[in-house]
């Protein structure tokens, strides 16, 4: 998928900002998919919780390309950027916590 | 905190008075019919319909004394349980050491209604500064693809507008085993080691956050309790019907729920929801197997609720009804075919649980629980049996006349007898069983000037319970003729499948009310036309009966009107403390769901185009697995076209990350061909 494409997943961002954005990642052996990996581990601090998905999501839901979008891969990102993403990423569940329910006689 | 003291003592002394009274009640009304049948001898017929007179008035004398214990214990301020006077509405709550989790299980609902609902009893919760020991979640079953997608779009809208993020979950089941239990267990076996309780709700509850952090203190302060459920408050609706039914069961409910918390004491049912659970006790005793054979009397059990009370007393845990804590709301089907569809499906649960009495080392009060359910649905044949065959009776009198000589050689004629005493002593005995309980309420509320004030005031409320007394009576038959059919189709082995109730005001058109009542109006028409006929002085009593059969089509459409509801209510009837005094949560989610009053449910489709949709949709997604031809054919299809696509493949497209990844894809290209 070119990379304009693969940018486009993220939001609408400026064509002149898209272009740099292009010419930034081009070069990158990773790719955008290693970039934004890498950007992830770097917002969830560490834990690795944050996956490229629900960040895409939560990115994509505070229109970041418009109203973020020098916050986009960057290595330190703003608390106020970083507070606003949290507050939207999705967390559909927490940690399994297993219980046996062993069916009764009837 | 309120501590519930279960002895076995006690609790034998309440029962055996209560049982004691309706045994006797009941065996002197039956033997006062025995008199005014049998004055001249009881035929075939007339033992019939005192067998069938024993067993119904059995079943209203329970409620009434109920009623009366429940009058009994308020007016002298005395707790139902405890017998103390204190409540455990009252007083202040001890920190909170235990974490409890709100579950909302829903399925094809009306997603803003279900958010708005979850948004106000979050906020209501948060309110009280304990919102750190819950957690929420939606465990959607819902099948429709359409919905699926809103639901997950106005979940995420709802936890960022709340900060909700990391306390508000979402889980969607791809397959829905086990209906409503089978979501709560599914829940359970995989999260429910974190939760020492859970609070169940309907797609239609909305709780008090003081009642549910009071709910989760009861907890802690009477570790073998097993559930505690409370009294659910019908709430929020518009149409005529529905606030009939709401200012009936606002006036005359929480006096019958309390003469059965009286009785029931720690051996007390739960309902499905508005309830707090121990969830490691759940757990333990409540797996539901499927019972053997097939529906509609087999497989899988659609009642869950009064098994599951009765599994979790069995496994030694106590079961609790507090009528007393406020604050627990629910809505109500809006009209008489939703309140029919419903009992349809109520009936098939409770008619069900008549194989699941002889299980094994069940507490015999939870099997009287299942009795009584059943019974709740088979004392309507049983009515409407007695109905016809005291018409019969009647009829065949008029006809043939009396018989002044019986067979054979005699001496002396058979005079006829009349027992104008014994017959107004039972008439005056089974109506006072049947509106005593409504006045044991009138006159409670009316002695407050509290309680006056929240059903408008004593005007009000007395005319109101007038209109009210006059709607049950014209309902009552169309509810018979409607619970007859269900149990003999049931019995025939008919099933219904699992549908989501209707939550709006929804109307009911003449074509609708008509094609569901002709049968009942001829009947009504034919029964009254044969006994104004033949024994016209019988029409006044069968009258009412044969009135609400024969105006059921009018009756249906005219109080399934949202206008007729609040007309109404402009003219001061069905006014409830809900409505003149609406408690927070209520206001909250008046408040939500204005908010989301012009939020546009996305659709399935949109998927494919929105990339917040879809971005979100794939966070959400399991299934990373690879998608198989039969996926990637319908991707294709679905880049091409989406709404080409059955629903069962939307659904298996929305499930599989692999394949809509490749539709998006595919989508994508097309856009780019074509653009060139």
């Amino acid at each position: 998928m070119a990379l304009e494409t693969e940018l486009a997943a993220w939001g609408d961002f400026a064509p002149d900002w898209q272009h740099k954005l292009a010419e930034r990642i081009g070069p990158a052996r990773e790719g955008l998919s290693g970039l934004v990996s890498a950007w992830a581990e770097t917002l969830a601090d560490g834990d690795g919780r944050l996956s490229p998905d629900a960040l895409r999501a939560a990115f994509l839901a505070i229109d970041g390309a418009r109203r973020w979008p020098t916050q986009f891969l960057a290595i330190r990102p703003d608390d106020a950027f970083r507070a606003e993403l949290y507050q939207a990423v999705p967390q559909p569940l927490p940690s399994a916590a297993p219980l046996d329910m062993p069916e009764q006689p009837l | 905190m309120l501590h519930l003291e279960p002895k076995a003592k006690w609790a034998f002394w309440r029962r055996g008075l209560m049982m004691s009274l309706v045994l006797a009640s009941t065996a002197g009304a039956t033997w006062l019919m025995g008199v005014v049948l049998g004055t001249n001898s009881l035929t075939i017929a007339e033992g019939a319909v005192l067998v069938v007179f024993a067993v119904s008035f059995g079943w209203i004398a329970l409620s009434f004394w109920a009623a009366a214990a429940g009058f009994i214990l308020s007016v002298l301020g005395r707790h139902p349980v405890t017998l103390r006077p204190e409540s455990a509405a009252e007083g202040d709550v001890p920190a909170l050491r235990t974490r409890t989790a709100v579950l909302m299980p829903i399925y094809n609902e009306d997603t803003r209604r279900v958010f708005a609902g979850l948004a106000a009893t979050y906020r209501s919760v948060e309110a009280t500064g304990r919102l750190a020991q819950f957690d929420f979640f939606v465990l959607s079953d819902t099948t429709d693809p359409d919905i699926w997608v809103a639901e997950e779009a106005q979940w995420h809208d709802t936890c960022r507008a709340l900060g909700a993020s990391g306390r508000l979950f979402y889980r969607h089941r791809a397959a829905n085993v086990g209906r409503k239990a089978g979501n709560i267990a599914e829940w359970v076996r995989t999260q429910g080691g974190a939760y020492e309780n859970m609070v169940v709700l309907d797609a239609d509850s909305v709780m008090e956050g003081d009642t549910i952090v009071r709910l989760a203190a009861l907890m802690e302060a009477n570790p073998k309790a097993g559930i505690i459920q409370t009294l659910a408050i019908a709430a929020s609706r518009n149409t005529l019907f529905a606030r009939w039914l709401q200012f009936a069961s606002r006036l005359y409910g929480p006096l019958l729920a309390i003469g059965h918390s009286f009785w029931w004491a720690g051996e007390g049912n739960y309902y499905g929801h508005n309830a707090i659970i121990r969830t490691r006790a759940f757990a333990a005793h409540c797996g539901l197997p499927k019972l053997p054979g097939k529906a509609p009397l087999g497989g899988e059990i659609m009642s869950h609720d009064f098994v599951e009370a009765a599994c979790m007393r069995r496994g030694g845990w106590h079961v609790w009804f507090l009528p007393e804590l406020r604050g627990s709301y629910e809505e109500i089907p809006s009209n008489i075919v939703d309140y029919a569809v419903r009992d349809r499906r109520w009936a098939q649960g409770n008619l069900q649980h008549a194989r699941i009495l002889k299980a094994p080392r069940l507490h015999w009060v939870s099997r009287l629980h299942m009795a009584m359910g059943v019974l709740a649905f088979i004392a309507s044949p049983l009515w409407l049996l007695l109905l016809f065959l005291s018409s019969y009776v009647v009829i065949q009198q008029a006809i043939a006349g009396h018989a002044y000589f019986l067979p054979g050689y005699n001496l002396f004629p058979i005079w006829p007898e009349y027992r104008p005493f014994e017959s107004h002593a039972l008439l005056a005995i089974t109506a006072a069983v049947l509106f005593l309980p409504k006045i044991f309420s009138l006159v409670l509320t009316l002695g407050s000037r509290a309680r006056r004030a929240g059903f408008g005031s004593a005007g009000r409320l007395l005319r109101s319970a007038v209109a009210e007394m006059v709607f049950s009576l014209l309902l009552a038959p169309v509810m018979m003729l409607f619970h007859s059919k269900f149990v003999f189709t049931i019995l025939a082995g008919s099933s219904v499948g699992w549908t989501s109730q209707p939550r709006d005001d929804r109307g009911i058109t003449w074509s609708e009310a008509a094609r569901r009542h002709t049968v009942h109006s001829l009947i009504g028409l034919a029964w009254g036309g044969v006994v104004f006929w033949y024994a016209i002085d019988f029409l006044w009593w069968v009258a009412p009966i044969v009135l609400g059969m024969a105006l059921a089509i009018p009756l249906n459409v005219y109080s399934s009107r949202t206008g007729a509801g609040l007309a109404m209510q402009r003219s001061g009837f069905f006014w409830t403390p809900e409505e003149t005094a609406p408690s927070p949560a209520l206001r909250m989610l008046d408040e939500e769901l204005k908010a989301r009053a012009d939020w546009s449910a996305p659709r399935f489709a949109q998927v494919l185009s929105d990339q917040r949709l879809a971005a979100l949709h794939m966070a959400m997604l399991p299934d990373r697995a690879p998608a198989d031809h039969a996926l990637i054919d319908s991707a294709e299809r679905a880049a091409i076209r989406a709404d080409s696509l059955e629903p069962v493949e939307r659904r298996a497209l929305l499930g599989s990350a692999s394949a809509l990844e490749h539709a998006m894809r595919t989508a994508e290209q097309r856009r780019l061909q074509r653009a060139a």
